[in-house]
């Protein structure tokens, strides 16, 4: 016997789980609900041997769950990102969050380079980092949301040719060829640096040829802070020596090589970046050059432009070394798991 | 990680729970579809599956009834019984040609398994 307060309970129970159910089908599935608790409540009714208090009409109503849970069971099994998309959308998120990690950390560089001010650099830079990271993750999602419910019902990737696989040759060992001339060229660059003078007007006359006897005489020169970027090439010069002779020994150690090469291009894009803060580049040699403001200016033009395209293929070398690196690693943990197999 | 430890994973009660329902899901449609070669309603129905060692919830069962009956398998109506209407359940002629061809399908797999059970157990 179902008495006023049960009823009241199981109407609304009932009440909130038609709130949740598509309407066309609402009247019907909860009509069989109803049903259901009832029969529940019936036989528990028979083996008490009397009529279930409120309390106990609860526990059966909690077999069910919460209404919300219990309707969702009733709807239309649709996946905002299937499994047939879901390995292409973390692979794309990943890329685009990676690739504007990169951007607003160039970009906090940038404008600590250019504005001297840390703090407002980073400022700004973390309220252009978390919007495009979210506008990212939001965009990214709602394309792959509108693949998987209006796309081609046919699985991606089907059509994919084992041969097209990326060559395990990265993971080959660096050439002796390569090692031997990296080392030679590095290893002028470093006598250059360090200012050897045979070497450097060698150098200058392969560089200029017969320009070279005019580098004496010329105007201008390069500003005190460069020593920093003088400092930095020639330790980079000297270790990236040291990695090729090593490599010449032992041409397998090629995580040796990308990491260094990580490392070294991100210390120089820093230093770069760190130059480039600073104001003038070029400055004039002797009394003539001073009277040339514009010509100084051109050089100092020229100066920073070429930085930046330094600073932007150091960028460059980060992102291809660390990758090579990555995959080198991730390479080698692989092989290792085949010969453990 | 030692194999002791992967050991300790392996065995955790929330993963032979997960191996178990996944396990289950497939059987559970079989075994719906089997009883309902005689006409049920949804409580008989979940009593019968109970009595015969494959508990089912009510949250589970009533939408699988309702998902296989608007895929063609099951037939349903209400009708009056004790004074009170049900929903009647039972397979309808598809759903007797389907419950055929799942039920070779697992005699297939079972002497399958049961194959490879033996063998591991010899060797």
């Amino acid at each position: 016997m179902i008495t006023q307060d049960t009823n009241d309970l199981i109407a609304r129970y009932l009440s909130a789980f038609e709130s949740y159910l598509p309407a066309a089908q609402r009247a019907d599935i909860a009509a069989e609900l109803k049903e259901s608790i009832e029969s529940q409540m019936e036989e528990r009714e028979a083996e008490l041997g009397r009529t279930l208090t409120s309390i106990e009409v609860g526990e059966v109503l909690r077999t069910y769950g919460p209404p919300i849970i219990a309707a969702s069971r009733y709807w239309k099994q649709q996946q905002l990102i299937g499994p047939r998309w879901l390995p292409y959308y973390w692979q794309t998120l990943r890329t685009v969050l990676w690739g504007l990690l990169v951007f607003n950390v160039v970009a906090l560089f940038a404008g600590f380079a250019t504005n001297g001010n840390a703090l407002q650099a980073f400022v700004r830079v973390w309220g252009l980092a978390l919007g495009s990271l979210s506008a990212a993750v939001g965009i990214v999602t709602i394309v792959f949301a509108l693949m998987e419910r209006f796309g081609s019902r046919t699985t991606p990737g089907r059509e994919w040719n084992p041969s097209t696989l990326p060559q395990l040759s990265e993971g080959g060992p660096v050439s002796q060829a390569t090692s031997a001339t990296e080392l030679i060229v590095n290893a002028v660059i470093v006598l250059w640096l360090m200012n050897v003078a045979y070497v450097r007007d060698l150098f200058a006359s392969l560089v200029l040829g017969p320009a070279a006897s005019k580098l004496h005489t010329l105007p201008f020169g390069l500003a005190p802070v460069w020593k920093w970027g003088i400092v930095a090439l020639l330790l980079a010069s000297l270790f990236n020596a040291i990695v090729n002779a090593t490599n010449l020994v032992r041409p397998d150690w090629t995580r040796l090589r990308a990491a260094y090469l990580t490392a070294a291009n991100a210390v120089l894009l820093i230093v770069a970046l760190l130059i480039l803060r600073t104001r003038p580049l070029v400055v004039a040699t002797n009394a003539r050059m001073v009277q040339h403001p514009h010509t100084l200016e051109l050089a100092n033009a020229v100066m920073q432009w070429s930085l930046v395209l330094a600073a932007l293929v150091c960028l460059w070398g980060v992102v291809c070394y660390g990758r090579k690196l990555y995959r080198l690693s991730h390479h080698r943990a692989l092989r290792a798991a085949m010969v453990t197999a | 990680m030692g194999s002791t430890a992967l050991t300790a994973i392996a065995l955790t009660p929330e993963l032979f729970e997960n191996l178990r329902l996944e396990l289950r899901r497939g059987c559970l449609v079989l075994a719906v579809l089997a009883h309902l070669r005689t006409e049920l309603y949804g409580y008989t129905l979940r009593t019968a599956l109970s009595d015969e060692g494959l508990d089912i919830d009510q949250g589970t069962l009533y939408p699988l009834l309702r998902r296989l009956e608007n895929q063609g398998l099951l037939q349903s109506e209400w009708r009056e019984e004790n004074k009170r209407k049900k929903r009647f359940y039972r397979l309808s002629p598809a759903g007797g040609a389907m419950l055929e061809s799942l039920l070779l399908e697992w005699r297939r797999m079972s002497a399958s398994l049961d194959m490879m059970l033996q063998e591991s157990k010899t060797s």
